[in-house]
């Protein structure tokens, strides 16, 4: 299992990326007892001895703050219901108290052969909040809290009919209150998805989409989450929003640093191209410090064509436009043992906390040495070589 | 796509190949003229780099242009976004230049690759705050081109004025030099009493700095100077100042200053200046808008609102910055510093003959700065001559010095040039100061006269200033170089007869005697009229690249040499014998010097011919003890016109002398055949030239035995006129007296002599110990007059 640092303690307000391979998890801090958390990834692999992934459930249970005996989460948030994103979701309804569910409406839309186990039992889970929400007209205690977030006609039927408008969101609503508390003064979240037009589509364009503001006595901090987005949504998320709503600090790769945000195939053409026009979007909201985080494992250096994310292009693309720096959940601050990445939300701003650990010097090869080596050696040949006359 | 550029993308695309390469290419495209604009994304993520810094992101993207005659002309870099600008070497923001002087720099057969090694060294540079280091001049800011090319060229002559910290406004004078070029000759604080006379600029000098880039439109302008202390109200108040001091439909310069150069890390930086240009129309509407005294209230105020609504309509239209090139002292690092040249800077300078040597001296150091220079000629410029000295055709008929004159002062226009059409023998050499008080004298007349009376003058009239002596060989192969310091004892002259029994003595000094000290004159040259004076024949090359090597050794001689002594330098340069040596310098020492007032000579001793004598008298009074007198005879030369004697050699007692306490007989066994001898190998410069003896205990003053002897003598020596040299050296006291006389056959026939004995106590080996120190003759001279004395 991963590294476990004695000293780790949740930020009071802060967020914090955990390394668990190709997969989300992410934890936002939005007060001292009340933290949401993003998508799961708990792979069975990271509870070995010496594997880099952590396991995240376990890392909840021991660091959340505690309500009574059992650890409490606030809320949540299930972008959409793709295996690395809800992984390990099971045991965290069993060990965790859950004040709030998060999620879009898509999950109802699936087939029940499609979803994974934890996804069926979030699904389960969500069904039975709902229906209690229902039953009580939207009065219910933590525990039993939801909140919907998107378009779908599912909920015109009959069955969601009754259901409270105050659950329930849409792209363009903000969000202040958490497991029915109000954090206004500390915590805004804005929905940006998913679209009206989307809830036909792949699961990955169905994903909730928003952008986090943590305010700190007026010092705000701003964390985009764009679940795991493309080219199209993304450009139209910056192009059609207020700037404030897209500022970001930190800035979490869609789809764990897929080259699809920038690299596209448009109708009629053969292959994809670079959409230059997304990467000045996502760089002119950009704040100072700007972090672009992959949650991933490692990037090679180049990629095959076919392979899965994360992809090298795509980290060469977000490298070109971050102001302070990108980083990689896996490689954070080194392979072999990587740390979570923290950040701390202070009234001076948003604070990278530096983990202790040397950070991994990647050997990149200097451009004089890449002239050199393409230029070619003039030493004569080290092996012999043979000539005849047949 | 042109072969070059298609080459240069086959580079690149190998570079973006290698395994681990930091280098990608994302975009390429051929432009319209056939040049290759590609766009690359370089990992930067390895580069250290300190808060100072140009920030670079963990990857960044570059621009290059290559242009259709690439490699031959070198690539350029450029970024699409404004994150370098203010950085050293970025330019407007987006062009980062790479080479200081791509003539040198740029290696065409490296192409891209190295010109990514260049991108490498530089990303890292920048990175590390090591483009522009301390004590590095600092990286001047750039003005945006303006969009008109009908400005004049501005050019700060005169050093800007002391701003002690505060803002400066005032005036700039101006000269217009031209069309295009205007000077700044002087500053006048607004403060000043008296406001300049002639047109002047309005100038403010800023006590902080402008950004890196400067504005490119008034109102930003405005918005600048506003930030830094000089409100719009003092801007339209100097502007009105500077519409008072120029004419109406002429345009109008701002100079503004900001202190931004100089040397990073050391003193107060120095005032970066640039000119605002304002065209007559503005101007002319400006000064429509300056109130009057005469004013209504309303003419009052309806000129404000037109001020107001016209300078809206201004802040709108770009600056036109005009072109400026800097010649300010205080800014202006001189390309010869270092140089052996920069000893001429500040000197006053005489150069006597402008001819083919001449000429190119006095360009070489004007141009090296020189304060004051005079140059003597009075010949006129021949059309032949144009071959070989630096003449124009309009320039013949005209007399050279003045041709010189007007050429030379058009290269400098600040410099105090006296040109003299004279013959130096006369009009310099009669003067009792013939130096002008130069620094240093140069003689290019190549005349031995003028070197002969030169050495009669400085005998005369003692100027203390060194003396260098040109003369190229008959078919300008070889030099000879000349250079006396200002303390030695003799002139050019002197230090000619000295390199010659110098070259006597060296192995390669044949050659070199052979031109300059010809023992029969050489084939007889035919002057034709297109020669200036009939002594060499040569081509303008041949000419001023010695004349340019003998410049160049002058002040390294001057440096090295002790003012006592003198230096000679032989050149042959060029040529097909390999072996022959290419440079030959003799080293020649000061000699002791000693008058006889009567006969008007002045005696040179040589050092070795003095310790010779030494040693002889130390034989002497180790053989037959110390009250014994000893002599013998003197060797080397004696020129009548010019009142000199050279002594070589002091020979010891010939072996049929005789020697008592009472007197010394030098005999005659082997004088002659030493004589002859000496004269030999000197090719004639070392011969007998009279006798020498001592008088152990007692000064140096003639006894009636030596009068006699020397009467003796008269009728030996031939030549009514000659002279003969006795030399006596008495030991009184400690140290050797030296007294030297020399007698006219008419004297010694006359029998009368009337002398003021002058004794002098030089250096000397066996009583002071080794010369530790190299000094002119010293010592006290002792004078008193002995009556006149008839022979027996």
């Amino acid at each position: 299992m991963a590294h476990s640092d004695k000293d780790f303690a949740l930020p009071i307000q802060g967020y914090v990326q955990w390394p668990v391979g190709t997969g989300d998890s992410t934890t936002v801090c939005m007060s001292d007892d009340m933290v949401m958390q993003i998508d799961v990834h708990h792979l069975a692999m990271s509870e070995e001895d010496g594997d880099p992934h952590t396991p995240i459930v376990d890392r909840l249970v021991q660091h959340l703050p505690k309500r009574g005996k059992r650890p409490y989460l606030s809320v949540f948030v299930l972008t959409h219901p793709d295996k690395d994103h809800c992984l390990g979701f099971e045991k965290l309804l069993k060990e965790v108290e859950i004040g709030e569910l998060w999620f879009s409406p898509r999950i109802f839309r699936e087939y029940k052969k499609d979803l994974c186990p934890d996804a069926l039992a979030f699904r389960k889970e969500a069904v039975r909040r709902v229906q209690k929400t229902i039953q009580a007209k939207g009065d219910v205690a933590s525990g039993d809290k939801v909140r919907i977030i998107g378009y779908d006609d599912l909920l015109k039927e009959e069955e969601y009919r009754e259901f409270p408008r105050g659950c329930f969101s849409i792209p363009g609503h903000e969000v202040v209150e958490f497991d029915g508390v109000d954090l206004s003064d500390r915590c805004r979240v804005f929905l940006h998805g998913p679209f009206k037009d989307s809830s036909e589509e792949e699961r990955n364009d169905c994903s909730i989409a928003m952008q986090v503001r943590l305010d700190v006595e007026g010092a705000c901090s701003y964390l985009m989450f764009l679940g795991d987005h493309c080219y199209p949504t993304v450009k139209r998320i910056f192009e059609l929003s207020d700037d404030e709503d897209v500022k970001w600090n930190i800035f979490l790769s869609p789809h764990h640093c897929s080259k699809s945000v920038m690299y596209w195939r448009d109708a009629g053409q053969e292959s994809e191209s670079l959409k230059q026009d997304v990467l000045d979007l996502i760089e002119g909201a950009a704040q100072n410090p700007g972090y672009i985080v992959a949650s991933s494992e490692p990037i090679p250096g180049s990629n095959q064509s076919g392979d899965n994310p994360p992809h090298a292009k795509a980290k060469a693309r977000y490298q070109e436009i971050v102001p302070t720096d990108f980083l990689c959940t896996q490689e954070h601050p080194n392979s072999e043992q990587p740390h979570p990445i923290v950040f701390e939300a202070t009234r001076n701003g948003f604070v990278y906390l530096k983990p202790t650990k040397e950070t991994q010097q990647k050997t990149v090869a200097t451009l004089a040495a890449a002239a050199s080596t393409a230029r070619g050696s003039s030493a004569p040949p080290s092996s012999r070589v043979g000539f005849g006359e047949k | 796509m042109e072969a070059g550029p298609r080459t240069a993308l086959d580079q690149v695309r190998a570079m973006a190949a290698t395994a681990g390469t930091p280098l990608e290419l994302l975009e390429f495209e051929e432009t319209d003229d056939g040049a290759l604009a590609f766009q690359i994304s370089i990992d930067c993520s390895g580069i250290p780099s300190v808060p100072d810094g140009m920030p670079l992101r963990p990857r960044e993207r570059f621009h290059v242009l290559v242009g259709r005659d690439f490699p031959f002309e070198a690539p350029r870099l450029l970024v699409s976004h404004s994150r370098f600008l203010g950085y050293p070497h970025v330019y407007w923001g987006y062009y980062l230049c790479l080479y200081q002087a791509p003539e040198t720099e740029w290696n065409p057969s490296d192409g891209i690759f190295g010109f990514m090694e260049r991108v490498d060294l530089f990303l890292r540079s920048a990175a590390a705050a090591q483009l522009d280091p301390i004590g590095v001049p600092m990286h001047p800011p750039t003005t945006p081109a303006s969009k008109r090319n009908d400005l004049p060229t501005i050019i700060p002559k005169a050093n800007a004025p002391l701003t002690m910290g505060e803002i400066w406004f005032g005036f700039a004078s101006i000269e217009n030099v031209s069309k295009r070029r205007v000077d700044l000759t002087g500053w006048k604080s607004i403060l000043d009493e008296d406001w300049p006379e002639e047109p002047a600029a309005a100038a403010v000098l800023l006590n902080k700095p402008l950004s890196h880039q400067f504005p490119s439109k008034i109102g930003e302008l405005i918005g600048e100077l506003q930030k830094r202390g000089v409100s719009r109200n003092m801007l339209i108040l100097l502007l009105r100042c500077a519409l008072i001091q120029c004419e109406k439909d002429m345009p109008l310069f701002l100079i503004i200053g900001a202190p931004m150069r100089g040397v990073r890390g050391a003193e107060e930086p120095k005032q970066h200046l640039t000119s605002w240009w304002i065209d007559a129309e503005t101007a002319n509407a400006l000064r429509l808008a300056m109130p009057k005294t005469s004013d209504s209230e309303e003419l009052r105020s309806l000129r404000s609102d037109y001020e107001e609504a016209y300078f809206k309509v201004l802040e709108q239209r770009s600056i036109h910055w005009c072109p400026l090139l800097e010649d300010r002292p205080e800014i202006i690092v001189r390309r010869d510093k270092d140089t052996v040249a920069s000893w001429f800077h500040g000197k006053t300078v005489a150069v006597w003959g402008c001819g083919a040597i001449g000429a190119q001296i006095a360009e070489s150091v004007v141009r090296a700065g020189v304060a004051r220079l005079l140059i003597y000629d009075n010949a006129s410029v021949k059309p032949g001559v144009l071959i070989r000295q630096p003449y124009d055709d309009l320039d013949v008929g005209l007399y050279k010095v003045n041709a010189l004159k007007e050429r030379l002062q058009r290269i400098r226009p600040d410099l105090v040039i006296e040109a003299n059409v004279v013959d130096v023998r006369r009009a310099v050499l009669d003067r009792e100061d013939w130096s002008d008080g130069a620094d240093i004298v140069f003689d290019a007349t190549a005349s031995r006269a003028v070197l002969a009376k030169l050495e009669f003058a400085r005998k005369k009239n003692f100027q203390r200033v060194p003396i260098a002596s040109m003369v190229l060989g008959p078919r300008a192969r070889r030099a000879m170089l000349l250079v006396t310091g200002a303390g030695h004892s003799g002139g050019p002259f002197d230090a000619s007869r000295s390199a010659k029994l110098g070259l006597l003595n060296h192995q390669q000094g044949r050659t070199f005697l052979e031109d300059f000290f010809p023992q029969t004159p050489p084939r007889p040259f035919q002057p034709e009229p297109g020669c200036s004076e009939p002594t060499f024949v040569g081509s303008y090359s041949d000419v001023a690249s010695l004349s340019h090597l003998m410049l160049n050794a002058v002040p390294e001689i001057l440096g090295a040499i002790h003012p006592s002594e003198a230096e000679a330098r032989f050149y042959y340069p060029s040529e097909v014998d390999v072996k022959a040596l290419a440079e030959v310098r003799l080293h020649i020492e000061g000699r002791l010097r000693s008058d006889d007032p009567a006969s008007g000579f002045e005696i040179r001793i040589g050092r070795m011919a003095w310790s010779e004598m030494e040693k002889h008298i130390d034989r002497s009074s180790s053989r037959f003890g110390e009250h014994v007198e000893t002599g013998g005879i003197l060797l080397g030369e004696r020129d009548e016109s010019l009142g000199i004697m050279w002594v070589d050699e002091f020979s010891g007692p010939p072996t049929d002398s005789i020697l008592t306490s009472t007197e010394f007989v030098c005999g005659v066994k082997g004088t002659r055949e030493l004589h002859e001898k000496r004269s030999g190998s000197s090719l004639g410069s070392i011969r007998y030239i009279g006798m020498w003896h001592t008088h152990p205990e007692s000064l140096p003053v003639p006894s009636s035995t030596d009068v006699r002897a020397m009467a003796a003598l008269a009728s030996e020596t031939g030549g009514l006129l000659a002279h003969s040299l006795m030399i006596i050296i008495g030991t009184p006291f400690e140290k050797l007296a030296l007294a030297t006389y020399a007698f006219s056959q008419s004297e010694l026939l006359q029998r009368v002599f009337r002398r003021t004995c002058v004794v002098t106590f030089p250096p000397s080996d066996l009583t002071d110990g080794p010369r530790s120190e190299r000094a002119d003759v010293g010592g006290v001279a002792i004078r008193f007059l002995r009556g006149v004395f008839k022979k027996r």
